[in-house]
């Protein structure tokens, strides 16, 4: 036995149990195994031994080498709590064995350790990798928006440009109001879009500041009404009006909510056929909070693409728009500490439910 | 009583939950928090079963075995001697009749004929019609199956005292 062995067996690093044929420990050495009495039965000492009746036979009898069992960890009896290897091998006297044990219990915690931190690497790699899918989606979408965006931007700008060449002409008056009535809406659809696309932007960099004053929602939604009724599709829609009288006033951005309300009016025309229904509701709740609901029989919204309604550049179905109307009318909700809801049912219609907050309204209903 | 000491090992992939199921059984814990063994964990438990006309102490020693990296040999030195196995699988994974086949086989490769019991763990997150389909195991290599589940404790005590009746019934 060499001086490292020796030391290893002195400072409880390594132990070795000799086992007569009886299977009782026979002799013990090394500070690990100094606790096993001499004379004591080995399989209940170390129960690590139990159904190894055979192999302990065959390796006394010299038909089996040995038994290794490396990285053992003991729950129970002699040696808890610790992690051993264990070699099996024949000893001198005959039908003995001798089993060589070493305390690996250090190596294993920093194994253990080391594995935990391989484990948790590559769930934060999994993270990363999802991160990085989602910047790349964003980034995709927001590719895609410039893409569609540009178009949006060109095609009313050929129009207008197109549109006062001709008129540069000898035209009737008949032709000279046709083509300067496609200049106007041409230019109303582009402010539209640009009042969106900076609407967006600012509110993407918190700098959009609310001035808020006391809001009738009743006549606030009249307007909207009769608004809505000047969009073209809106003429050939039917809209009902249940404003409750004991309304009270709403402490809020007046061009903001409008904004908000219009969009999800605009949104119902946009979805529901000729002659269809648009309810808009207004009523206070027991709780002190507000509602607004606009709700349309329209064609409703696929189960899949609800998740999907307030994120930027998408549209419900809908190819007409920038796809930022309902991400911008929800950001003005969540600055007003409002909540923006939409429920629906595919063939049956759509809800859009602004819920305004107690603190918002200003005059209790009498 | 008569009080007769048994080895016992579980098998089964990485992550399905062996650690989790011997500390349900012996401790009556459960931590969500995981942690991959190393080599092996010796575990032991005492458990009165019923055995031919007389209720049996089985002193149970249960080798919970790595879930990976171990070569055909080196889970030979530690499954050598078993009494019988607890093959697990995870319920979540739809392949887990198939590697608790492969499990099962390197069992009664070296212990040939010893009893086994299947255990399908991680039941508490599957609905019951959406579990894996794994009677197959059943008619292949013979012994029970279980659904258990180490979070909420189901049937984890009657998995184990099924494989101590059917050790005692057999004499393995």
């Amino acid at each position: 036995m060499g001086a490292l062995d020796q030391y290893f067996l002195d400072h409880g690093r390594m132990g070795l149990i000799s086992l007569d044929s009886d299977r009782r420990v026979d002799i013990c050495i090394g500070k690990l195994v100094s606790e096993l009495s001499k004379g004591s039965v080995a399989i209940e000492a170390l129960p690590v031994l139990i159904g190894l009746d055979d192999v302990l036979d065959d390796i006394a009898g010299g038909r089996q080498s040995e038994l290794l069992l490396p990285r053992v960890t003991i729950q129970a009896g002699y040696l808890a709590g610790k992690t051993l290897s264990m070699q099996i091998m024949p000893a001198e006297a005959p039908k003995s064995v001798q089993i060589l044990i070493r305390d690996e219990s250090e190596l294993a915690e920093l194994e253990q350790g080391v594995l935990q931190h391989r484990n948790e690497l590559a769930l934060a790699n999994e993270a990363l990798a999802e991160a990085r899918a989602r910047a790349e989606e964003a980034l995709r979408q927001k590719a895609s928006f410039l893409a569609n965006i540009s178009h949006d931007l060109k095609t009313p700008l050929q129009v207008i440009i197109g549109n006062a060449e001709i008129l540069r002409g000898d035209l009737s008056k008949e032709e000279r109001d046709e083509f300067l009535e496609d200049v106007l809406d041409n230019s109303n659809f582009l402010l539209a879009l640009i009042t969106d696309l900076l609407d967006a932007s600012a509110l993407e960099a918190n700098q959009l500041a609310l001035t808020e004053e006391a809001i009738d929602i009743g006549s606030l939604l009249e307007r909207i009404v009769s608004m809505a009724r000047q969009i073209p599709d809106g003429m050939q829609r039917h809209f009902e009006l249940e404003v409750d009288e004991r309304s009270p006033l709403i402490m809020a951005d007046p061009m903001r909510l409008r904004r908000i309300l219009l969009n999800l009016v605009s949104n119902a025309v946009k979805f529901t056929d000729v002659g269809g229904r648009i309810v808009l509701r207004a009523e206070p709740k027991a709780a002190g909070e507000f509602i607004v609901e606009v709700k349309d029989d329209g064609c409703g919204i696929e189960p899949a693409m609800m998740q999907h309604v307030f994120e930027p550049f998408t549209s419900a179905g809908s190819q007409d728009g920038t796809g930022l109307g309902l991400h911008i009318s929800k950001s003005l909700a969540d600055l007003h500490q409002a909540n923006l809801s939409l429920s629906s049912e595919p063939g049956v219609g759509t809800t859009a439910r602004l819920c305004l907050p107690k603190a918002r309204v200003v005059k209790a209903p009498s | 009583m008569t009080a007769i000491a048994r080895k016992l090992c579980l098998l089964g992939d990485f992550s399905v939950g062996k650690t989790s199921l011997i500390r349900r059984y012996v401790h009556d814990e459960f931590s969500a928090d995981y942690r991959a063994t190393v080599g092996v964990q010796i575990h032991q438990y005492n458990d009165c079963v019923d055995g031919d006309g007389s209720t049996v102490e089985l002193s149970q020693v249960i080798w919970d075995i790595e879930g990976s990296r171990f070569g055909k040999d080196l889970i030979k030195n530690y499954v050598v001697g078993s009494a019988g196995a607890v093959v697990i699988g995870d319920a979540t994974r739809s392949d887990a009749a198939s590697s608790m086949a492969s499990h099962a086989r390197i069992f009664l490769g070296i212990m040939p004929g010893r009893p086994l019991v299947f255990a399908m763990n991680k039941c508490d997150l599957v609905a019951k019609d959406e579990r894996p389909q794994v009677g197959s195991l059943v008619e292949e290599f013979g012994g029970g199956l279980v659904y258990t589940s180490a979070l909420t404790g189901e049937s984890v005590r009657p998995l184990f005292r099924a494989l101590g009746m059917r050790i005692l019934e057999i004499g393995a």
